[in-house]
């Protein structure tokens, strides 16, 4: 495999690279939300001087610039160089007096900054207005209480392995799932439609090796690759320093998660290398053997997409969920990542999938005992 | 000694519906001598010989090769012949050696055997300039000696030769006629598939003249060129096979 530069490339570095690649961009763009450059909010000269103006000037993540006219405002929202443009109107703090203050946000919903900046302004308000509230009934006597009659208090019951991780959590498993079949994907073709296409096939079946042995020894290699390659995006999650609490993202993997997460990969690797394989034997040379695994990869990449969600969704509870290959283990995954691994799934998840390698392996063996797939070309 | 009694083998094609590539073919090729298998491009040649060498099922018939049935003892039969082949290929990313001792594993050898079997195959098809070099960057002939070279790796009594010098030029076609010879020298019972007269008759003892599956003669050239009263081959096998001027 050493010199086979394609598929050691495609296998083992592709994966890692592109898990460094996105982690680094998730990592940019969650400190650029939480901590990063301050957003830029205008508002019409005058309105700094009101009550609100001023909540907002001693907000950090906000940046004020004052144009002189709401059509100024307007041409620096336009330009991009201001997220929103906020009109206060005039004698707005004698309006609020009176409960009839109103200002103007203009802002575009199509950019997050700009959605970002208007979450800023509703903060704001609602802090104007809070305190506006509370003086009122402290003039009244009345405790500052009565505007919070409900006291909501919060207990998280999430296991350690899991906070502050939930983007890794739903990212994770799609990527081992992905990187465990595309990892295959390089060197498949190259296989057995590969080695009927150039001859080598057949100085093998000439040789006194059974057809079988041969099926189970390419198989073993296949199934090598492909797990190598989920484990080297693996590495590269780890390695990033995600694992180390970089851009408050942490994950911890206990042993018996990681006996859950090994339980569910590697029967998961089986599959999708007796189900790769079975296509490169079909298939009676290189270019036939792409073309099909194009469409198997929809096959793959549907429950593997569906597992990126399914922390979102109520399905991932659901009984009938145990049986749906690929699924399963997205599902297994994330609950092995919070350190709660249902043991239930995983054994259904094993028997599932190592029962389509079984009928791929079958397959495959009636195929290369096939003396028209084998001489077609 | 390979015993062929009425093989057959027919491929279906969906557009052509039940092709009979091989019918009920029959003949003897001998120790010690070289039967050439003579037949135009889709006579039969090829398959015949697949099956001889197992690698595809016969439809119909049985076959002897060097005391094993090619039905019942498969891998028995693949042990004892060594195939050459215009159109197999070597994997190009090992090099000659590896190739070798590959192959030479696949056939059980190991240890100072395999280095004893590699010794001899390296000198007898003079492979040591590019030895070392990957299957990739040979030149035809060079790829073709190494082929050779994976064939009698294991020493077989039994050698089937199928178009073994197609897309060669002189001198590596040469080269390969001369270990063809050789392997008649040594005792060594030879199946070659051609279509070029020039080769069966420089190398061949015994004739058999296949087409659209059948036989349809075996013996000497010379009994074949007097069965047809040709003065040459060609002329004989033109004959034998019922082409007529113009209607191709």
């Amino acid at each position: 495999m050493a010199r086979d530069r394609r598929v050691l490339f495609g296998a083992l570095v592709m994966p890692f690279l592109l898990i460094l690649l996105m982690m680094k961009m998730f990592s940019l763009i969650e400190s650029s939300i939480s901590g990063g450059e301050a957003t830029k909010i205008a508002i019409v000269k005058g309105g700094e001087s009101t009550s609100l103006g001023r909540a907002l000037t001693a907000v950090p993540k906000a940046s004020i610039k004052l144009p002189k006219s709401v059509g100024e405002a307007k041409k620096l929202l336009a330009d991009g160089t201001v997220r929103l443009a906020l009109v206060i109107e005039p004698g707005f703090d004698a309006h609020m007096a009176s409960g009839q203050a109103r200002v103007q946000a203009y802002y575009n919903s199509s950019e997050p900054l700009s959605s970002l900046a208007l979450r800023i302004i509703e903060e704001a308000v609602s802090a104007t207005n809070k305190a506006a509230a509370t003086a009122k009934i402290n003039e009244k006597g009345l405790p500052a209480s009565v505007l919070t009659p409900i006291s909501l208090d919060k207990s998280d019951t999430a296991k350690p392995e899991a906070k502050g991780a939930e983007m890794l959590l739903s990212l994770l498993p799609y990527m081992i799932i992905l990187w465990s079949f595309y990892g295959g994907f390089s060197s498949v073709s190259d296989m057995m439609a590969g080695e009927k296409e150039r001859g080598t096939l057949e100085t093998l079946l000439l040789s006194p090796v059974d057809r079988n042995d041969i099926v189970v020894g390419k198989l073993s290699a296949l199934s090598l690759i492909c797990l190598a390659s989920a484990l080297s995006a693996v590495l590269g999650v780890v390695l990033t320093g995600i694992v180390s609490k970089q851009g408050g993202m942490e994950l911890k993997v206990s042993a018996n998660s990681l006996a859950a997460i090994i339980a569910m990969v590697l029967p998961l690797v089986v599959m999708f290398s007796s189900l790769l394989f079975v296509v490169s034997t079909w298939a009676k040379n290189m270019r036939e053997c792409q073309t099909y695994l194009t469409s198997v990869s929809f096959v793959v990449l549907i429950p593997a997409v569906l597992s990126n969600i399914i922390g979102f969704t109520g399905i991932d509870k659901a009984p009938w969920l145990k049986f749906v290959p690929i699924l399963n283990v997205g599902a297994g995954l994330r609950q092995a990542f919070m350190g709660v691994p249902d043991w239930g799934l995983i054994g259904v998840a094993l028997v599932v999938h190592l029962m389509i390698a079984a009928v791929c392996l079958r397959l495959t063996l009636g195929l290369i005992n096939k003396d028209r797939v084998l001489v077609r070309i | 000694m390979v015993e062929v009694h009425e093989l057959s083998k027919s491929f279906f094609d969906p557009k052509r519906g039940e092709i009979r590539a091989v019918d009920h073919v029959s003949f003897t090729a001998q120790p010690g001598r070289i039967l050439g298998l003579l037949g135009v491009n889709g006579a039969g040649k090829t398959t015949t010989l697949r099956m001889l060498s197992t690698v595809i099922s016969p439809g119909h018939g049985s076959a002897i090769v060097g005391g094993f049935d090619i039905s019942k003892d498969p891998a028995r039969v693949r042990e004892t012949i060594g195939f050459v082949s215009g159109s197999t290929g070597l994997y190009g990313r090992l090099s000659a050696k590896e190739c070798l001792e590959y192959f030479g594993q696949l056939y059980g050898l190991s240890g100072a055997q395999l280095s004893e079997a590699l010794s001899l195959v390296i000198e007898k098809l003079n492979l040591h300039e590019f030895l070392n070099q990957l299957c990739d960057k040979l030149s035809t002939g060079q790829k073709q000696r190494v082929s050779i070279a994976r064939a009698i790796i294991h020493n077989p009594p039994i050698m089937f030769f199928d178009e073994p010098t197609a897309g060669l030029d002189v001198l590596a076609s040469q080269s390969i006629m001369e270990f063809i010879e050789s392997c008649r020298d040594q005792g060594k019972t030879v199946i070659f598939s051609t279509h070029i007269m020039s080769e069966v008759e420089r190398l061949c003892d015994d004739v058999v003249v296949i087409h659209e599956g059948r036989v349809r003669t075996s013996g000497s050239a010379d009994d074949m060129k007097k069965q047809t009263q040709a003065s040459t081959l060609e002329q004989a096998f033109l004959t034998l096979v019922g082409y007529e001027r113009g209607a191709a």
